[in-house]
């Protein structure tokens, strides 16, 4: 690895200070110096997974392999993230981060992309599938709900949890394929909605945590639930349908199933800078072997909000 | 690998735009028809999707004043992963700049813009049934300086927002900039001459044509024949609050029947310098 200056932090990753705190994050143990309220806490026992600390981060990667306005990644894979002017993580082998906050970074952004990209690339560095889905727990297992930005995943995972169920995750699912089974591992107890959509799931978005300072979206936030992977019974896949008069649900089958592969990956053009080339394409086409997949398609009406959730249980209760 | 350049559809909203680009979508296939559901999603410069997958970050968690400083260097990014070529943009943009003064149509990677323009009476009316709000509502809107299409400050979007401000601002913002020197067409006069315009359109982005594929296209997409689509299989970017069909009446004049004296007054009150810059009055 290659950094353009001298002021790097230590690389030992098995070292945290005596003050950091162990929080559930997407089925590893997180040991954090940073107060991070997002995940659940874990009683501090054993030897971390992954490592997040305070520490200098540099501006730039030396001859980055990929390069975008936030993201570089060098030639072993370790990714520097500019997330704002404020706060860079330096990222590697899946379980080191370096946070360098700036003097006046508020929280609510470390949480933010902490729980956002941060956590996607720590899985992709770990060799995980990573599906780009919300994702809630009923009697009978998890159903991920799956799609590109603005579909409204986190909106019905919400739906969701207004009618029982136990939100898992949100934005970023990890999961397992082994034993012919897929699990779902939980995430963030966090949901973050737009306001509109705050105000169609009856909760005044005044009410709400607020998300990043200056940005509209607020966090609902959900009770501490399981620290365990659940069995995976479905996937919904969402998109929206202005000619639609009501959502419709469409069982799919055949590889069209899981096309195009990166509506459903989380960041499938990071992943293949970070070593995950086919592997997350065939880990996918396993995936769908093992979990029957829908298309579940609304108005863009948000209205259609009780409809949405009676199809996506109704998706759950349809497996085997 | 040479970047793709950018082909700029520029107007402000409902003033004949998605006629023209299904035009020159039939153009750039020979002349072939137009399956209106079927086209490619360019409508504004770039989906949040785009942005996740290109730059890696959630852009849905940016601000907007993060996503406009992003611009420019989302404009090269598109045109690089464009493999070459003539990049086709539908926005509804007034012509802006970012805080650093780096134009949002950065002219390096522009191959040239055209501007649409149509009289703001008739805006004023489509744009109503469009939004599914009343007509003076509408009006207010478009002599709102700081208006916004697809603003993201409520609720999730999947386009970028686009800065619009007021009919005249807009108008005056691309008549008046120096950095692109788009071609301005009248909606109204591509009513009249379609063949003609869309020739003069093709030129100045560089699409070669011959006379038979300028006849195959605009027959292709003549008024009825998209209306027609419509009625049949609906339309996918007819927003759901609409309070009539996208494809209404493709007519010119439509507000002397739809509009009260007062009504067309207003318009007229607010936008009559521009309006009389590009013959309305």
């Amino acid at each position: 690895m290659a950094l353009s200056t001298s002021k790097r932090a230590a690389p030992n990753s098995a070292m945290a200070s005596d003050a950091a705190e162990d929080r559930y994050f997407y089925g590893y143990r997180l040991r954090t110096e940073l107060p991070i309220a997002s995940f659940p806490p874990l009683p501090r026992e054993g030897a971390a997974d992954i490592v997040l600390r305070h520490g200098d981060v540099p501006p730039s990667l030396d001859a980055p392999v990929w390069k975008s306005p936030f993201i570089e990644v060098d030639t072993d894979g370790c990714l520097l993230l500019k997330a704002s002017g404020q706060l860079r993580f330096l990222i590697r082998d899946g379980r080191d981060v370096v946070a360098d906050l700036g003097p006046n970074c508020p929280i609510q952004d470390v949480e933010t992309f902490l729980q956002g990209t941060a956590a996607g690339v720590l899985l992709h560095q770990r060799g995980d599938l990573i599906l780009h889905a919300s994702c809630v727990h009923g009697g009978d297992g998890a159903v991920a709900i799956a799609g590109l930005s603005g579909r409204g995943k986190s909106t019905l995972a919400a739906g969701l949890v207004a009618h029982g169920y136990e939100a898992m995750t949100d934005d970023i699912c990890r999961i397992a394929v082994g034993d012919g089974r897929a699990h779902a591992f939980p995430g963030p107890l966090r949901l973050r909605l737009w306001p509109d959509a705050a105000r169609a799931l009856s909760h005044p978005p005044e009410s709400l945590l607020a998300g990043r300072p200056g940005h509209a979206k607020r966090l609902l936030v959900l009770p501490p639930g399981r620290c365990e992977p659940a069995p995976l019974g479905a996937i919904v896949r969402l998109g929206v349908d202005p000619r639609l008069k009501a959502p419709t649900l469409i069982r799919l089958s055949g590889p069209a199933s899981v096309m195009p592969a990166t509506e459903m990956l989380y960041r499938a053009r990071l992943g293949r800078h970070l070593g995950r080339r086919e592997g997350q394409f065939q880990d996918l086409t396993r995936l769908a072997t093992l979990v029957p997949i829908f298309s579940l398609t609304r108005t863009g009406n948000v209205a259609d909000l009780p409809d949405l959730v009676r199809l996506a249980a109704s998706a759950l209760q349809a497996h085997p | 690998m040479t970047a793709a350049r950018f082909g700029w559809l520029v107007s402000y909203p409902k003033s004949g735009n998605t006629w023209l680009r299904m035009m020159l979508s039939s153009l750039q296939s020979g002349g072939k028809p137009v399956d209106i559901n079927a086209l490619q999603d360019d409508s504004s410069v770039a989906t949040f999707a785009e942005v996740d997958e290109l730059f890696g970050l959630e852009a849905s968690e940016l601000t907007g004043e993060e996503i406009a400083d992003l611009r420019p260097a989302l404009c090269a990014a598109l045109a690089a992963d464009a493999d070459g070529g003539l990049l086709l943009r539908k926005v509804h943009d007034r012509f802006w700049r970012t805080g650093a003064g780096e134009a949002a149509f950065p002219p390096q990677i522009s191959q040239g813009a055209v501007y649409l323009v149509r009289d703001p009476r008739d805006v004023a009316v489509s744009f109503s049934h469009h939004r599914g709000t009343a007509i003076d509502r509408t009006i207010e809107f478009m002599a709102n300086d700081g208006a916004f299409m697809a603003d993201a400050a409520s609720g999730a979007k999947i386009q970028l927002p686009q800065p619009l401000g007021s009919w005249s601002g807009h108008v005056l913002s691309w008549l008046d900039q120096t950095s692109l020197s788009p071609l301005v067409i009248r909606y109204e006069d591509m009513l009249r001459d379609p063949h003609g315009l869309l020739a003069q359109v093709a030129s100045h982005l560089g699409i070669a044509v011959t006379d038979a594929m300028l006849d195959s296209a605009v027959a292709a997409t003549r008024f009825e024949t998209l209306a027609g689509q419509e009625r049949i299989r609906g339309f996918r970017e007819r927003q759901s609050e609409s309070t009539d069909v996208f494809f209404r009446t493709g007519r010119a004049g439509g507000w002397r029947d739809r509009l009260s004296s007062a009504q067309a007054r207003a318009i007229v009150e607010r936008h009559g310098a521009v309006m009389d810059r590009l013959g309305y009055l």
